[in-house]
């Protein structure tokens, strides 16, 4: 008898955790829609924002959000995958593989404000770079290359090693064989992980504080010439991000409304975070369904 | 290289020399000694029979012949295996181009998930051959894999729409595509139905007009059936080699016949 | 019997012998180099984060002389004053401790009863709405985390205790739902490996499925379990902004819970911006910067040596 009570409360105690779990996330999402979504609007969405008036958008952290991380990718994806093809493909049980594991343990271990304070040393006072998008892009490669890097890793050792022998036994390079065979394979798995990366980095900001800036010039957004200081392409140019925003105008905002920019903003960015993890599972779900039906 | 003396010691058929010459072999997976000072001829345009117990050592000896255990790191090797003047284990030897040479079949199919074209053109575009000449080098390698009038109007869809036996004859084709000297099979039929076993079977047949075949296979029937030589391993070690009507119907050593006997597998 | 139909080229080379200048030859080649380069690029920048890192971190010891026994255990934080100069940084290194620990006190038990409700309770279930959960809360940002702490939880503490809210505990409880899904996940992933016939053995012999849990599956999985946590409690260490936005930032030892205090990340953030790059309250920063450092590696440590223990 006893035992049973005992086995029914701890039962209760682990599905009390679960629903506890549940309800974290449920009223996390519901509270953050709920009062990020009066605050969307096509102006809130299309206007510069205002450092002491009411009433200010956020055209340019969204648009410095989108920057950051289409460029951060363009500089971790290549890398990270090489980096994933050696460790799966290439490196042989030794000194070297142990100190690039440990390597991609240290970097994915890193605090983030760590790395901002590397990316500050390093790439805005050593290298001249200043605030910059492409300070903040180089910051946040050193924060996702271990992400991307694993995820490469993972998926191409879950290719059936047949794929592989079928390849080498026809007198193909092991390059060739990983470039054609392998990497092919692995697409699906390392394209899921890079999505859910991008939401990763989508909504950083500690990486960014001392990297990117804190502040956006007047952006002209007629102006395409990435070589221009008013251009939104330009690389060397200061830039807030969306994440960094919400923190800016709680711990330094004067103007009257910032609670509703910072729910405005959060709500936003929640609603990409949610874009990039949906659409990592419809695309992951898709391509497996693809793979069992076997066309 | 007619074969017809029947029963004469294995150094008189070596006069005419064999296609390749396993000498003294022995493999090591780290310490354990899987194959153990094997010597044998493998002799040229015949099939060769590997049978024995699993874990013998009998595809370990044919993954040796084109170094797909140099994967392995702990796999290291002694003896030679000499091949048109060169030891195949010597390390100045391209494996690359060895394995384009000498082609190998797994026990399990093994077509890359892509059309049924691609599988034949994949390793024909990395040596670059000239565009005017795949179409012709599939059709004839599709045929020799006796695959052609079951593929031929679906060249583009993909290869795991295909049956296990078809899987495995496009696997043959692939192979025969890069016109190898050798071909090594291993266990080839064993993950197939027996009418798709039949067909690989035949296919053996026809193919040893034009290449050297080794087979790995744990159907002593098969062996009996299709090869010319076959060679019994036990526990690392070569047991007997012979033809294989000779082998089979008045086996030299024992444990040869007891095996053929079923006395153990 | 071999007819070769490779005509052997004129020179002594075999077409089977290595060829350096062979276009396959240099295919394998290129491929590896490009490899090679990225996986030592990956080390170069280890390297050079922990170099540069600790160099600029050390300045404020080499080049200002500040007494490393001072700045670790002292109590009073004013670098830049104009008076007396102090430079204690105890109260952020008890901070960071503080939160980390708490909240691993808040999230390993939560997290680790919500993964054998995953595994061993509901397993379909657990499956296909917590992993989910798990994922999307693993995905939000931590400034979203910030934001709620401080338009819900520090209200709410403000209301039921006599401070201002902003406080220990609110840096604790954001942090603590911050690490929940990675110590949720990391346990899960532990007590799936846990092989079957081990809890079978149990159930065979008549136990619950709490006796199961409690004396079976709980040991064999601790050391992954304690893993779990550590790296929970790793990545709360390092937390910046969220906690920055609702712990207060008081440079003060917190006398309760309820107190305000201040972590080293927190105070990183908050004052970076502020200093003149160079001077000394500015390189009392990068050694903050240095001990958070020194942490994460720290927190490897104990991982690799949890996991050397699993294997015994």
């Amino acid at each position: 008898m006893n035992r049973r009570i005992s086995n029914n409360i701890a039962t209760s105690v682990f599905i009390l955790c679960a629903v506890v779990m549940i309800a974290t996330l449920v009223y996390l999402l519901g509270y953050i829609l709920t009062n990020g979504f009066a605050e969307i609007d096509w102006s809130f969405l299309s206007s510069n924002s205002s450092s002491f008036q009411e009433g200010g958008g956020i055209k340019n952290q969204l648009w410095n959000s989108f920057y950051i991380l289409m460029m951060t990718m363009l500089f971790s994806v290549p890398l990270g995958v090489l980096g994933g093809i050696y460790l799966a493909e290439y490196s042989k049980p030794g000194k070297i593989t142990n100190v690039i594991r440990t390597s991609v343990e240290v970097l994915s271990s890193l605090p983030s404000i760590v790395v901002g304070m590397f990316g500050l040393l390093v790439f805005v006072q050593y290298m001249g770079l200043g605030y910059s998008i492409i300070a903040g892009a180089l910051a946040l490669t050193v924060f996702n290359l271990p992400v991307i890097v694993r995820v490469t890793e993972d998926s191409i050792r879950s290719i059936p090693l047949k794929q592989k022998n079928a390849s080498l036994a026809l007198g193909i390079t092991h390059w060739h064989t990983v470039k054609t065979v392998l990497v092919p394979a692995a697409f699906p798995g390392i394209l899921t992980g890079v999505i859910l990366s991008a939401g990763r980095v989508f909504g950083e900001a500690a990486a960014l504080l001392f990297t990117a800036g804190l502040s956006t010039p007047n952006l002209n957004f007629t102006n395409w010439n990435p070589f221009e200081s008013t251009s939104p392409l330009n690389p060397f140019r200061s830039a807030e991000t969306l994440s960094v925003h919400i923190w800016k105008v709680n711990s330094q905002g004067i103007m009257p409304d910032v609670l509703e920019i910072a729910n405005g903003s959060a709500a936003v960015l929640i609603i990409f975070v949610l874009i990039f993890n949906l659409s990592a599972r419809i695309i992951g779900g898709v391509i497996f369904a693809k793979i069992s039906g076997k066309k | 290289m007619q074969a017809s003396d029947l029963g004469k010691e294995k150094k008189e058929a070596n006069s005419v020399s064999p296609l390749m010459d396993i000498k003294n072999l022995s493999v090591f997976y780290g310490d354990k000694e899987a194959v153990k000072n094997v010597s044998m001829p493998i002799e040229g345009n015949k099939v060769t029979a590997f049978i024995g117990p699993s874990g013998c050592g009998k595809s370990t000896l044919l993954r040796t012949i084109n170094r797909m255990n140099d994967q392995i790191d702990s796999a290291h090797y002694k003896g030679e295996i000499m091949y048109d003047g060169v030891n195949l284990l010597d390390k100045k030897i391209d494996v690359v181009s060895l394995r384009k040479e000498i082609g190998m079949v797994f026990q399990e199919p093994n077509p890359f998930p892509k059309p049924i074209i691609t599988n034949l053109t994949h390793a024909l575009k990395f040596y670059r051959t000239k565009k005017s000449e795949i179409q012709g080098i599939v059709e004839t390698a599709l045929k020799q894999a006796a695959l052609w009038d079951e593929v031929k109007n679906r060249l583009n869809s993909s290869a795991q729409s295909l049956s296990g036996g078809q899987q495995q004859r496009l696997c043959i084709a692939r192979a025969l595509a890069l016109k190898p000297q050798v071909l090594l099979l291993d266990e080839p039929t064993s993950a197939l139905d027996p009418i798709s076993s039949a067909k690989v079977e035949d296919l053996i047949i026809e193919l040893k007009q034009h290449y050297t075949i080794a087979i790995v296979t744990h159907n002593m029937e098969q062996a009996a059936r299709i090869s010319d030589y076959t060679t019994f391993m036990y526990n690392g070690e070569l047991i007997e080699y012979g033809e294989t009507s000779q082998l089979f119907t008045n086996p030299k050593e024992q444990r040869t016949e007891e095996y053929l006997t079923g006395k153990f597998s | 019997m071999s007819n070769s139909n490779y005509s052997s080229t004129s020179s002594s080379t075999h077409r089977l012998i290595k060829n350096k200048n062979g276009s396959v030859k240099r295919n394998e080649l290129r491929g590896k180099v490009v490899v090679y380069s990225c996986a030592v690029l990956i080390i170069i920048a280890t390297i050079a984060i922990t170099l540069f890192l600790t160099i600029k971190g050390l300045q404020s010891f080499i080049v200002n002389g500040v007494n490393v026994g001072e700045f670790l255990t002292g109590l009073t934080w004013s670098p830049s004053g104009e008076g007396d100069v102090a430079y204690g940084a105890f109260p952020f290194i008890f901070g960071s401790f503080s939160v980390t620990f708490l909240a691993a006190l808040f999230a390993a038990p939560l997290g680790i009863g919500s993964a054998i409700f995953m595994t061993e309770i509901a397993k379909t279930w657990g499956q296909k709405v917590l992993q989910p959960v798990i994922e999307i809360l693993v995905g939000i940002p931590s400034v979203v985390y910030g934001l709620i702490g401080l338009t819900v939880i520090v209200p709410l503490i403000r209301e039921h205790s006599s401070g201002i809210g902003f406080s220990l505990l609110a840096g604790m409880i954001v942090v603590g739902v911050m690490i929940l899904p990675t110590v949720t996940s990391i346990s899960a992933d532990a007590l799936k490996s846990i092989p079957q016939d081990i809890k079978d053995a149990s159930y065979g012999l008549g136990a619950t499925r709490w006796q199961t849990i409690y004396k079976v599956i709980l040991p064999a999985a601790m050391p992954s379990l304690a893993t779990a946590v550590v790296l929970g409690m790793a990545r709360a260490f390092g937390e910046a902004l969220a906690v920055q936005m609702v712990i207060g930032n008081s440079k003060a030892l917190p006398e309760s819970i309820t107190d305000q205090a201040a972590t080293l990340t927190s105070i990183i953030t908050l004052s970076m911006g502020h200093t003149t790059y160079g001077s000394l309250h500015n390189n009392l920063l990068w050694s903050l910067g240095l001990i958070l450092l020194v942490m994460s590696y720290v927190f490897i440590i104990i991982i690799r040596f949890i996991s050397s223990r699993r294997k015994v």
